[in-house]
């Protein structure tokens, strides 16, 4: 009699297990799939255009910088496909025949970064932060310079790397 | 030593809850007359109702409750998430079942007279629960934004617009507004998953509560001193017959949802198309019922038909008056009840039949297949922000009709598109474009308005042939898209032409060489159309006497394939 329960009870339990594991394979599969998602698809920073190179301001004969907004076309949001997203803005010049790409973000605490026309210079307007006109840090609690940005130049007009950097560290780190 | 472990924390555990006690109470709860298969249905209902609480839980993390987002993000369970055709599939099976197995359930506590006194509270939560169930299904079907639910609910909505003195505004509650759109949808998804759910537990735990009060309710025919002498214990009898019945639903849901790749999803709710909604099975007998009430009574009808068959369920156990429980005893509520069940049956099936004859109904639901697979199909490269419909638009050639018009028209015609008046015209008329006949009327005069008249690109001069070698030449340039329908012999003729008539001393044929005139190779084809859009003023194409703006930076490269697979559509446009 005992061991009739015994059998029973493994029968039950095993019975139990089994529903459980139908259950619950494929729901532990579905949740992964963001995981599945991600993997093999190590996406480069896509290059987006932010300027026509004859638009560009030149800095070293006296003009202000550029302020434009990135935007990424076709971005994939799960089931969506936004025809156009906003990423971030940059200053963009020209010094000469180098093109400048910086990203308005402070690395501070992540400001806005403005361009004082009188001083010519970049500055934030929170904390004061101050920098050249190449985006090199002059005064003011920002632990590192502007953020640069890869700048391309093909068929006149200019495209920029955006990124975001990771803030109030002395190394620029790409997040 | 595991074991030694498992103990001492069990016994902790036990000495801080006590769940011992609990346990031992639910599986040695006791059963007069002993275990039987009859009573699995109970348990094998909250087996599914576990099922739906899980896939509900797995699909809510997966879907967006909008007129926007409902119908992409079902698109994407179903299609791309992992497995979550089959979690979806999961549910939707879930529904049905719980619906067979509540009317098992039912026919089962009507033949074993289950509802009698003292068993009247246990018996109408029951049919609450019933309510709740139909309830669950009715919300559900909306939620995917597809074609059969948007339609389908619309019936249900209707007829409850269709009551007396309230209706207007119960519909303009539940809806949300007068019409279907995003309240309708939160509001169906707060129903179907909070409060529902809600509702549905608290019964359930009275039901059940009741139902342990007063036991089961034996087969009839057995004597009190019987039922006690084969009195049962729940475990392990019961339990066992419990779990084998839960095993095989589940395993027949689970080959069900594999057979079928779970639950068909419509195309995307369209409020302007036209659909022949059926609503799920087991509303078919109410669906079929509505056929024989002409116009104003049909509401009577909707309404009427189910409240008689609830108010007769509900009386039931106060008409049965029966001295025992012997269905011989009982012939009027049984036949209340059953038949009613085959009336319903019946009516399903008749339902079912006309639409097997109906062949208009078969083509539409064939239609309506193949419209919900090309919109699916279209979804897995992402659906537009706006949503639903918008769909269509990945398809290049209507994406495409909407880029021409937005960046094309202003300069060109095609078709419907393009400028009203003459003068705004500045290139060629592409209606039809590279067809043979487009092409024969642009090789007679390359300068006509239709053509370059309007452009500063000018310079070809119209071919001198007689009308068999312009056919060859035509053919020779239709034939450079790689049409299916090409006369080779022709054709190679036209080539013959080509040099013969000095066409090659401007046109180039390797793709690279610059020449006077645009490149021939792949004319018309979705590449060359591409090219052509990114650099109009390269020496290849027109060079820069072209006034056409470069489309490169303009378009994506998604844009510029669907421009160029709607312009080389023309050819074979009719
Ligand atoms: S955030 Fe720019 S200085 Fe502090």
């Amino acid at each position: 009699m005992m061991q009739r329960r015994t059998l029973l009870k493994r029968l039950a339990g095993l019975l139990m297990g089994a529903m459980g594991a139908v259950l619950a394979t494929p729901a532990v599969l579905y949740l992964l799939d963001p995981l599945r998602r991600l993997r093999g698809k190590q996406p480069g920073v896509p290059a987006l255009p932010v300027a026509r190179l004859d638009q560009l301001p030149d800095l070293d004969r006296g003009e202000a910088p550029l302020r434009q907004s990135v935007v990424a076309r076709d971005v994939r949001d799960a089931w969506t496909r936004f025809p156009e997203v906003r990423q971030g803005s940059v200053w963009v010049y020209r010094r000469g025949d180098q093109v400048f790409c910086l990203s308005t973000v402070c690395p501070h605490a992540g400001c806005s970064v403005d361009y004082d026309e009188q001083q010519r210079r970049f500055v934030c307007p929170c904390h004061r932060s101050t920098f050249s006109l190449d985006g090199k840090r002059q005064d003011g609690p920002s632990p590192r310079d502007m953020d640069s940005l890869e700048v391309q130049v093909r068929q006149g007009q200019v495209f920029c790397r955006y990124q975001r950097f990771r803030l109030a560290t002395a190394s620029k780190e790409a997040i | 030593m595991a074991r030694g472990w498992t103990r001492r924390w069990l016994d902790w555990l036990e000495s801080r809850t006590g769940y011992r006690a609990l346990v031992h109470a639910a599986l040695e709860e006791r059963i007069r007359g002993g275990a039987s298969p009859a009573y699995v249905f109970g348990s094998v209902l909250t087996f599914i109702l576990l099922n739906q609480i899980v896939t509900g839980i797995l699909l809510a993390a997966y879907y967006a409750p909008s007129a926007t987002t409902a119908w992409a993000s079902v698109a994407y369970i179903q299609d791309q998430v992992w497995l979550g055709w089959f979690v979806r599939g999961m549910h939707s099976a879930g529904a049905s079942m719980m619906v067979l197995t509540l009317l098992l359930h039912l026919v089962q506590v009507t033949v074993y007279g289950a509802y009698r006194a003292p068993r009247e509270v246990n018996w109408l939560t029951g049919l609450l629960l019933a309510a709740v169930v139909m309830a669950f299904a009715l919300t559900g079907y909306l939620l995917p934004w597809d074609q059969k639910g948007y339609w389908a609910t619309q019936v249900a909505t209707t007829l409850l617009g269709a009551t007396p003195l309230v209706g207007r505004t119960l519909q303009t509650l539940v809806q949300g507004g007068p019409v279907y759109g995003n309240l309708t949808l939160t509001h169906f998804f707060a129903l179907h998953v909070f409060v529902l759910p809600a509702t549905l537990i608290l019964l359930l735990v009275v039901h059940i509560a009741l139902f342990r009060r007063h036991g089961v309710t034996p087969k009839w025919g057995r004597s009190d001193e019987e039922l006690e002498r084969t009195a049962d214990t729940f475990w392990p009898r019961q339990l066992f017959y419990d779990l084998v019945a839960m095993g095989v639903m589940l395993a027949f849901m689970v080959a069900w949802v594999i057979k079928t790749h779970g639950a068909e999803l419509g195309a995307p709710a369209d409020p302007a198309s036209a659909f022949d909604a059926r609503p799920e099975w087991y509303f078919l007998p109410l669906y079929q019922l509505l056929k024989y009430f002409p116009g104003a009574l049909e509401v009577v009808a909707a309404l009427g038909a189910p409240l008689i068959a609830g108010g007769v369920l509900v009386a039931l156990p106060f008409l049965d008056r029966a001295a025992t429980t012997h269905p011989r005893a009982r012939r009027l509520p049984l036949a209340l009840v059953l038949g009613g069940l085959a009336g319903a049956t019946g009516l399903g099936l008749m339902a079912k039949v006309e639409d097997a004859r109906n062949e208009t109904y078969q083509k539409n639901v064939q239609a309506a297949h193949q419209e919900a697979q090309r919109a699916r199909a279209l979804a897995l490269q992402g659906v537009l922000p706006q949503g639903g419909t918008a769909v269509y638009l990945n398809d290049p050639l209507e994406g495409g009709r909407l880029l021409f018009k937005e960046h094309c028209a202003g300069c060109h015609r095609l078709g419907p598109l393009g400028p009203v008046a003459d003068k705004d015209v500045r290139g060629p008329d592409l209606t039809r474009f590279a067809s043979r006949s487009w092409l024969e009327a642009f090789l007679r005069d390359p300068n006509s308005p239709a053509f370059f008249g309007r452009t500063r690109v000018k310079g070809m001069k119209p071919v001198q042939a007689t009308e068999e070698e312009l056919r060859a030449l035509v053919e020779w340039a239709y034939s450079l898209s790689d049409p299916p329908d090409v006369d080779r012999s022709l054709a190679a003729r036209g080539r013959q032409l080509f040099e013969e008539k000095d066409c090659d001393l401007c046109h180039e044929l390797d793709g690279q060489t610059e020449g006077e005139g645009p490149m021939l190779p792949g004319l018309a084809t979705r590449g060359w159309l591409v090219r052509l859009l990114k650099e109009p003023a390269s020496p290849l194409f027109f060079g820069d006497k072209s006034e056409m703006p470069s489309f490169a930076n303009k378009l994506t490269e998604r844009e510029l394939e669907q421009v160029a697979a709607f312009v080389a559509a023309q050819r074979d446009a009719k």
